[in-house]
């Protein structure tokens, strides 16, 4: 294919151009004649840089696409299900979870009476407190029996 | 790959938060004790008595004459929790865990965690009671507590 321009076609058009009076057909067949051509005078020059950075700029940019691989599209989903699972699990055991705060199953029977579980609570505890005063006592008999033989 | 890493350090987290620490007497107030007709399960939170004593949870199960698997269960809950504890009291009657007192000292000042076991059979009693306890409240609150109930 024959070049229908000449040089002295690409010195009056950069010219043109770099004046601000070139239309978006004549910056195109601009481009054309800067590629081909192997003129290497300054405005010349200037113009291949200038249009090549526009050219650069301006092309879109073609984002290399990401190809993720099957093994980690079934572990990301699978990942995402475990964390879901395992927050409702937390959710479900937690206390907090039960509308009322006061429940007490007795004899597999649900209740949420707060008289019945209060008196429940006392009743632990004071069976407890009991322990707590045998297990005093042992360790004070415990001791005495160490002192006495200590003293001996 | 980043996202993979993310998805990664979010499960880790996660299993981290749930695991955190869990007792092993836990288990045993979503166990087969809610059913059993010689069970007593209690399950109390965020109430104003127990924010008085500086708790925010109190669970207990009380056994009623009590089978040798159920006792055998809650030992072996116990000293699981127990095991590498350095702040306990145990004492034991004729071979058998008569009471215990465990306190798990937690990671900021409002998470302390109590367990409080005490088995009547080997002083001729026919109870056993089981007390979970959380809560800001310090081990002498505690005791105080059951001191002062």
């Amino acid at each position: 294919m024959m070049n229908r321009y000449t040089d002295h076609d690409i010195h009056v058009l950069t010219e043109r151009y770099f004046e601000g009076l070139t239309s978006l057909e004549e910056e195109a067949a601009l481009r054309r004649m800067l590629a081909e051509t192997r003129e290497t005078s300054p405005d010349i020059l200037e113009a291949k840089a200038v249009l090549g950075f526009f050219a650069m700029a301006s092309a879109p940019v073609r984002r290399k696409k990401r190809i993720m691989p099957a093994v980690w599209r079934v572990a990301s989903v699978a990942a995402m299900l475990a964390i879901v699972v395992s927050l409702g699990w937390m959710l479900h055991q937690s206390p907090g979870y039960e509308r009322s705060n006061m429940l007490a199953y007795i004899g597999g029977v649900r209740t949420t009476d707060a008289d019945v579980i209060e008196d429940i609570i006392f009743e632990d505890l004071s069976y407890v407190r009991e322990a707590g005063d045998v297990v005093s006592e042992d360790i004070y008999s415990d001791f005495n029996i160490i002192t006495e033989e200590f003293n001996d | 790959m980043k996202r993979g890493l993310i998805i990664i350090i979010v499960m880790m987290m996660a299993a981290m938060i749930s695991a955190k620490g869990r007792l092993s007497v836990e288990s045993l107030f979503k166990g087969r004790f809610l059913s059993d007709k010689n069970a007593r399960v209690t399950m109390v939170s965020g109430t104003e008595q127990l924010r008085q004593n500086y708790l925010s949870d109190y669970r207990s199960i009380t056994l009623q004459k009590p089978s040798a698997e159920q006792v055998e269960d809650m030992e072996k809950a116990i000293n699981a929790d127990a095991k590498n504890l350095s702040d306990r009291e145990m004492s034991y009657k004729d071979g058998q865990l008569y009471y215990a007192f465990l306190f798990f000292d937690g990671d900021d000042e409002y998470d302390n965690r109590y367990v409080i076991y005490l088995n009547q059979l080997p002083r001729k009693g026919n109870k056993v009671v089981l007390i979970y306890l959380e809560g800001p409240a310090l081990p002498q609150t505690v005791k105080k507590m059951l001191k002062n109930d």
